[in-house]
């Protein structure tokens, strides 16, 4: 993700989150993905419930991106990755 | 697979069903149309004209009769030829996800490392010939062919380890390894292997007279996946750095350039000739697609053009004139005659996950997750070929949609037809001429009410392998998030996968961005 690369020395936090997976699979996932921001492994997928959106589609359920601003409020919510959109959201929280 | 291309969060829900069921012409016999399920329905219940938007009917609702295609299409020049079925294979076992491919020309096999330990295939059918270590799962990440029946494969945790091959599979053996931790990419210049390690190091190994021995150690890595040398001049693509450029006057003792920046990251890179002699480097950057650099005379890259896709490119391969890209969910083939403008000549989904490529002459084999896909190109068809994608509203209040239609393919795409099931849905505009390479757009505007949206755009353009593509609107009340825009967002604490543990509400000031993601 390339706003972890752009924006980390910003003070911005990228946190994957696993949830109901095996550490294996995670550890698998981001070799292969070639993640180097936290994966954060919700072992019993409480912290999904609690953020989770539904979909009428099961297939558009991932992934799910989410910013939480400066004040600790949700900034943004998308179940589509759309980096422009996610760039421009940090870029204000960051001028807040 | 059904390919989602699409999804908005709150204005509507888009996917997008390609090629219809066979990717022919004529989908339905005659005297049926295909319905909005992609079912095959009788057409006795409706009689429609090109200004009816379509009728709902027991469920099911008949295309506008307009939405079709015309006979005549040229041929596809990109074609899937062979692939195994998917017998859904079981995590540990063999068929567990490929990372890397090896082509070893003389033997007619195929190399693959992932998840199932180091694979080998035989490419007539394809089949699976021998998997090593022999009941599968490993954490191989990468391959690269040394000589005498020999690879090197790259372990994350173990480091390096030299295989055996010349024998029948079930003898293959590790004759040889050296511990690097986060081993990732490799290169071969006899007698040295270059090594790279997600530790940001760069060691080089010396092989010869049946020894692996360490020769020298240096640092300024952050996240490097592949190695690519020519001559004195090497790269390495870093996930967080770009295009490392590597100085080899030493070949014992490698130093490390100044990086360049990619549009993106830079998952995989290669450096190639083509049959002009004009070199490039191509680096598949993830999700903002393929970027190509030229090469100056000092061996530094320079950025010439990058190309977005809708999907994340994960893998380049270049043979030839022929530049192939793999994403997850598609396959791309480019001419590169001129080497710094490549011209799209036909992109095509994959079946399962793509996640490597490797080509030769107008064969491109396809690592889709499991199985090896077969592909070959004939460049010298032109065809458009469809790349739908949205520049999606977020959280707005506009009904407004902006549908890109983009042609990968070598000719002109040509839209016959758009047309939507549900009249409060507007196609307001629509391009309906593509050149190759570029793109267009089509904008639809709901004028919605309080009931449910469920809608089908139908698109009918001269691209041979989808001649029509069905959109499908769905309305946002389907979608309903556990919390709201500028609510507090709910505390929690969670390890990651180092063991650090990281409270959200901890992070006060910082803007935190969560990726929740399914592994499969």
């Amino acid at each position: 993700m390339t706003i972890w690369r752009d924006y980390r020395d910003a003070g911005v936090l990228v946190w994957g989150v696993g949830s109901n997976e095996p550490v294996d699979v995670l550890e698998r996932f981001r070799d292969q993905l070639g993640i180097t921001f936290p994966i954060l492994n919700d072992v019993d997928g409480s912290v999904f419930e609690q953020y989770s959106m539904t979909n009428g589609l099961p297939t558009a359920a991932y992934p799910q991106d989410w910013i939480v601003g400066v004040d600790g409020t949700i900034a943004y919510i998308n179940n589509h990755y759309e980096p422009a959109q996610m760039i421009s959201v940090i870029d204000s929280e960051l001028d807040r | 697979m059904t390919r989602l291309v699409a999804t908005l969060p709150v204005a509507f829900t888009i996917a997008v069903y390609g090629g219809l069921a066979g990717c022919t012409n004529t989908p339905c016999k005659d005297g049926f149309l295909m319905n909005a399920r992609n079912q095959c329905v009788p057409d006795t219940l409706d009689t429609l004209d090109t200004t009816d938007t379509g009728t709902t009917t027991d469920g099911w609702v008949s295309l506008p009769d307009n939405c079709t295609a015309p006979d005549g299409l040229s041929d596809d020049p990109l074609q899937l030829v062979a692939r195994p079925e998917d017998d859904e294979p079981q995590q540990g076992g063999p068929l567990y996800e490929m990372l890397d491919l090896a082509y070893a020309p003389t033997e007619e096999l195929m190399y693959a490392v992932g998840q199932g330990g180091l694979i080998v295939w035989e490419l007539q059918t394809p089949s699976i010939i021998g998997t090593f270590p022999p009941e599968g799962h490993s954490r191989y990440h990468q391959i690269e062919l040394l000589s005498d029946g020999l690879v090197a494969v790259s372990h994350r945790d173990r480091g390096i380890e030299i295989i055996n091959v010349s024998g029948d599979p079930s003898t293959y053996s590790v004759d040889y390894f050296w511990p690097i931790f986060g081993a990732s990419g490799m290169a071969w210049i006899p007698p040295y292997l270059y090594v790279t390690s997600q530790d940001g190091e760069l060691d080089t190994l010396k092989f010869k007279n049946e020894a692996l021995t360490p020769v020298s150690t240096v640092y300024g890595l952050e996240a490097p996946w592949v190695f690519v040398i020519d001559g004195e001049h090497g790269w390495i693509a870093d996930n967080l750095l770009g295009i490392v450029p590597i100085d080899l006057s030493d070949p014992e003792l490698p130093v490390i350039g100044e990086s360049v920046e990619t549009v993106g990251g830079a998952l995989d890179i290669v450096h190639h000739t083509n049959n002009s002699g004009q070199e490039a480097l191509y680096v598949a950057t993830g999700s903002t697609g393929l970027q190509v650099f030229s090469v100056d005379e000092a061996g530094l890259p320079v950025a010439e053009m990058s190309i977005p896709y809708s999907n994340s490119i994960v893998s380049v391969a270049a043979d030839e004139d022929t530049l192939w890209i793999v994403g997850h969910e598609d396959v791309a083939v480019l001419d590169i005659s001129d080497a710094l403008n490549p011209i799209p000549i036909g992109v095509e989904e994959t079946q399962g996950f793509g996640l490597h490529v490797e080509a030769e002459g107008a064969t491109g084999w396809v690592a889709d997750w499991g199985q090896l896909a077969i592909y070959q190109v004939d460049s010298l068809v032109l065809a458009p070929s469809i790349d739908l994608s949205t520049d999606a509203p977020l959280m707005g209040d506009s009904n407004e949609v902006t549908v890109t239609l983009g042609n990968r393919g070598g000719a002109t795409l040509n839209l016959f037809g758009a047309t939507s099931t549900d009249p409060r849905v507007t196609i307001l505009s629509s391009t309906d001429e593509v050149p190759s390479g570029e793109s267009g757009e089509i904008k639809l505007l709901f004028t919605g009410d309080d009931q449910p949206l469920d809608a089908t755009i139908c698109l009918a353009s001269n691209d041979p392998e989808n001649p029509t593509l069905m959109l499908q609107l769905s309305d946002q009340s389907e979608i309903q998030s556990s919390i709201a825009y500028g609510e507090t967002a709910p505390d929690f604490t969670l390890t990651d996968l180092d063991g650090t543990t990281h409270r959200l509400s901890e992070q006060l000031g910082h803007p935190v961005v969560l990726v929740y993601f399914a592994t499969w």
